[in-house]
């Protein structure tokens, strides 16, 4: 964080960075519309194919509100050139970010560089267990449908179900976060208490009761991982925003008349930004594995329909003779959850911000600590 | 100190209030109340309100969950919807196996993560950038693939160990050395999970000492670098380490469900697994319950040793804002 400094040019008339704020809202929300869009060109596999379509509305909505947070957090922290020169400077966060971008192109374009369907089963005694080969770059599973196929589309699910649920986790972080913050009194106790007392329980488990609690679907499962991922973020922002509180500038803000909830999204969410999108890329490894964690104990991605955590499961039974089935989607994990993790490194540096490392470094503040997902 | 202990025994009794809390507004959520295992077909209304008023469901919903807290208090967690046992008993089978299992498995790697970690404190270069690496794959690798790359290379490969279980069924009375034999896998793969993270906590944790004036002054007067390292260093880098000790009990538990799992392990991990598949809401909500209580309970024994170990902590947490302090210490 840069300080309350930097944020004057947003609040003095003339300099504002409104463009260029406004400019990445844009760029986050039209990254969501091309998902949304390639989702319904193949409703039935995609990672966003809830079961009725106001879910499908409420959902959309909420995406659109979790983007333009980031948006908002992510315009300002003062000097983005400075932070982006940081960023750039580590070549681990660089390939971090490449290997997230490709994967997510991947998955995205996943109809187009597919050239079986992931769900065909074709001659499940004669095709089942191939190794790989020209036609099936990967091979084929169990069932004798392309692993290739399986692994992108899978992708679709595991990525499009995590990155939706940190989206969500940071929206409600940020109401909470900010909202205790600001309300002071009761409502900050409670809030903060809930909080401390949903981390109590092993994420895991809680996502898994929470599932139990309904039906085994997408919908349900974004909705427990987000339930059990805001109290972190939730805790730092609420600690940024108190901070903040007093500041001249916010003041000022007051003074002039603002209203309570305008001050807080101009003057004190954009100041929050640097943890608020460091939290977000960290706990994006931490959702991605909690996710096939989920899967692979089937009440994630219900089979047949591709997931990186289903398909491990289902090539369990052939671990002696066709192990490869099983390190495809074992090594998409790893490396998806390894790259996020490179790139919110990365940001964390840029941004200043001590944050801890899921896997446990970064000395002092472990005390917030990371809990793996 | 005095102050200190009362304090965070208060808020670790607030925050078991709240964590029961959230359990009873799970019960209240779950499906089919439990009259409905009274109440079936078609019965006179009337008898049914009757049953609902003496099983205490028309009470106002804080007088319930007084109740419900008390009956928790005393063990009682209910039946199960599937078997119909009482939930405390399957509890009192499987939770000694878990913790048998967890224990081992946190034991294993602290030793493991010193081991590797507090020789590389205060060197550079690989010595940093190694158990860095290792730790980011550990981490990022899902518990379950770990498991089966384990499976596939000593017991499916080599053939040295048996694929899951507590025992050899059939095997008679259990020999110590099967049960060992049986339990190496499951521990190993949790111990690995998070050796990796201690190596790498460790180093940064103990050369943060290192460089402290303490340790020069110890240099200067001819002590060995290895009493310094592992006595002074360590002694140093304790209060950490400890709170690290308190952060991993949720990814233990967490882990041992996945583990448990995979390798058929009889303990409270399978036993909430099939419960959440059989839809089985008590036992799922007490096996929640005892680990939320684990956790909270962890992070107090953290906070209070910390306390004693370096009086500094105890300053640091007395802020104005006391919400914004360390709360569960996770």
């Amino acid at each position: 964080m840069s300080g309350p400094m930097h944020h004057m040019g947003a609040f003095v008339p003339g300099m504002s960075s409104a463009g260029r704020r406004g400019a990445s809202a844009v760029f986050s929300v039209a990254f969501w519309v091309v998902f949304v869009v390639l989702a319904g060109h193949a409703r039935d596999l995609t990672g966003l194919a809830v079961a009725d379509r106001w879910a499908d509305v409420l959902l959309g909505i909420t995406l659109a509100a979790g983007s333009l947070v980031l948006a908002r957090a992510g315009g300002d922290a003062g000097g983005p050139g400075r932070m982006v020169r940081r960023f750039a400077a580590s070549r681990a966060a660089v390939a971090g970010l490449a290997v997230v971008v490709g994967v997510l192109c991947a998955a995205i374009l996943a109809p187009l560089i597919a050239s079986h369907d992931p769900l065909a089963i074709v001659d499940p005694v004669h095709t089942r267990f191939l190794v790989p080969s020209a036609d099936h770059p990967l091979g084929t599973d169990r069932l004798g449908r392309d692993n290739l196929a399986r692994l992108l589309y899978g992708g679709r699910y595991s990525l499009g179900i995590s990155i939706t649920a940190v989206m969500i986790s940071i929206a409600i972080a940020v109401v909470a976060g900010l909202g205790a913050a600001l309300a002071r009194g009761w409502v900050d106790r409670i809030v903060m208490r809930l909080a401390d007392g949903l981390m109590a329980f092993p994420r895991q488990l809680f996502v898994l009761t929470l599932v139990a609690f309904f039906s085994p679907s997408v919908g349900t499962l974004i909705v427990a991982i987000a339930a059990t991922s805001w109290m972190r973020v939730a805790r730092l922002v609420r600690a940024e925003a108190a901070r903040l509180r007093g500041t001249d500038f916010v003041s000022a803000a007051r003074a002039a008349g603002l209203s309570p909830v305008r001050v807080a999204w101009r003057h004190i969410l954009p100041n929050v930004a640097g943890p608020v999108v460091v939290a977000a890329s960290l706990n994006a490894g931490g959702v991605i594995l909690l996710e096939t964690y989920l899967s692979f104990l089937g009440l994630g991605v219900a089979p047949p329909k591709p997931s990186w955590g289903a398909m491990v499961f289902e090539a369990r039974e052939a671990l002696s003779t066709a192990w490869w089935v099983a390190l495809w989607p074992a090594l998409a994990i790893t490396v998806c959850v390894i790259a996020f993790n490179m790139m919110g490194d990365g940001l964390r540096d840029a941004f200043d911000v001590r944050l801890p490392h899921p896997s446990g470094t970064e000395s002092s503040s472990i005390a917030a600590g990371g809990e793996r997902g | 100190m005095a102050r200190y202990i009362l304090r965070r025994c208060l808020d670790a009794a607030v925050l078991l209030v709240v964590t029961l809390g959230v359990t009873f507004v799970l019960v209240q959520l779950a499906p089919g109340d439990p009259s409905s295992r009274y109440i079936g077909g078609d019965i006179d209304p009337a008898a049914a309100a009757r049953i609902r008023r003496n099983l205490g469901l028309d009470d106002p919903v804080p007088v319930q969950f007084v109740r419900w807290s008390a009956s928790v208090a005393r063990g009682d967690f209910g039946r199960s919807f599937v078997t119909g046992l009482p939930v405390r008993d399957s509890l009192a089978t499987a939770l000694p196996r878990t913790l048998w299992l967890t224990g081992v498995a946190f034991l294993v790697q602290i030793l493991a993560g010193l081991l590797l970690g507090v020789p590389a404190a205060g060197r550079s270069g690989l010595a940093a950038r190694v158990p860095t690496v290792i730790a980011l794959v550990f981490y990022s690798l899902p518990a379950f693939c770990l498991a089966y790359l384990l499976i596939g290379v000593f017991s499916l490969h080599l053939g040295w160990l048996p694929i899951g279980g507590l025992e050899t069924p059939g095997a008679g009375t259990s020999s110590l050395i099967d049960r060992m034999r049986h339990l190496i896998l499951p521990a190993g793969t949790l111990a690995l999970s998070g050796a990796a993270g201690w190596a790498r906590y460790a180093r940064g944790a103990v050369s943060d000492v290192l460089s402290e004036h303490h340790i020069t002054a110890l240099r200067a007067r001819g002590a060995g670098p290895g009493l310094i390292r592992w006595k002074h260093g360590l002694r140093g880098a304790l209060p950490q380490l400890i709170t690290l000790a308190g952060v991993s009990v949720p990814y233990l538990i967490g882990g041992a469900v996945v583990v448990e799992k995979v390798f058929a392990w009889p303990g409270i991990g399978s036993l909430v697994v099939d419960a959440i598949a059989a839809r089985d809401y008590p036992v799922v909500l007490a096996v929640n319950l005892i680990a939320a209580m684990a956790v909270v309970i962890a992070s107090l024994a953290v906070d209070l040793s910390c306390g004693w170990l370096d009086p500094r902590t105890i300053l640091a947490s007395d802020p104005a804002d006391g919400v914004a302090g360390r709360g569960s210490g996770q």
